[in-house]
């Protein structure tokens, strides 16, 4: 039987979304947040990699290593597992700044 | 010939200008002009979980700035060419991109030889692919670079 990823509800004819295991409630909550976070994260990586700034540089790693990170969690709070693409750019983005800071 | 692999030609992601699906073509359009310099030359476009969708071209903005009806160019339909971008590109430029990206047709492995990754992208009359290492994206490869290496290397023959 059909069962959500997050709040468990199940039914025979319980819709859950192929690609995330969630029934469509759950589905459209995730989407919400992680569409403002994701919004975030681009905004800050666009700005990032126009900046020539070293100081607002630093900022902006920051800014994107926290919206990655919240949105890691929130992957973590519906049980799914964030994007390689995710992970690699928090990573590239830490470097980024561990590098600008020295 | 030397023998180079797709992972010598590789570029991160990361350089790429990006955007989510829901941003508007006007938007993806600024983006490009400000990365213009660069030579990049295509949007990545990521979904709210930060997953790479798709590629948003530049001629899938020539495309997307067209109004429908030119489309039936080729069918005889007659076009005022000079008024087109008059004829519905502002209406165009508020839709988002989601409607205009392409999709991701075909992937190179990090180990793939450049003739290989070139005859791929012929086939799929791709100007930029996604790599993968496994099942992991690491990056992308563009034409330009295949080009540059093959043929200085049919060159050196
Ligand atoms: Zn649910």
């Amino acid at each position: 039987m059909p069962q959500c990823k997050k709040c468990g509800k199940k039914g025979l004819f319980l819709k859950i979304e192929g690609d995330t295991g969630l029934c469509l409630a759950c589905n459209e909550r995730f989407a919400q947040e992680g569409k403002i976070l994701t919004q975030k994260i681009i905004e800050a990586k666009n700005e990032a990699t126009a900046s020539k700034d070293a100081e607002k540089l630093v900022s902006l790693c920051k800014s994107i290593e926290g919206y990655g990170n919240e949105l890691v969690a929130l992957h973590q709070a519906y049980n799914l597992q964030p994007s390689q693409e995710l992970l690699d750019l928090i990573g590239t983005y830490k470097k980024m700044r561990e590098q600008a800071e020295k | 010939m030397d023998t180079k692999k797709v992972k010598d030609l590789i570029i991160p992601l990361t350089d790429y200008p990006h955007m989510p699906y829901w941003g508007t073509l006007r938007e993806a359009i600024a983006q490009l002009n400000v990365a213009f310099e660069t030579g990049h030359h295509t949007v990545l476009v990521f979904d709210e979980a930060y997953k790479l969708m798709g590629m948003l071209l530049q001629k899938d903005i020539l495309k997307g700035l067209e109004p429908k009806f030119a489309q039936h160019h080729e069918e005889g339909v007659p076009i005022m060419w000079n008024q087109l971008l008059k004829s519905g590109a502002e209406k165009q430029l508020g839709r988002p991109i989601k409607e205009f990206m392409s999709a991701v047709t075909a992937t190179l492995d990090v180990d793939d030889n450049i003739l290989k990754a070139s005859h791929i992208m012929v086939d799929k009359n791709a100007y930029l692919l996604p790599v993968m290492e496994g099942d992991k994206l690491i990056g992308v490869v563009r034409m330009g670079d295949l080009f540059h290496q093959i043929t200085n290397a049919v060159l050196a023959l």
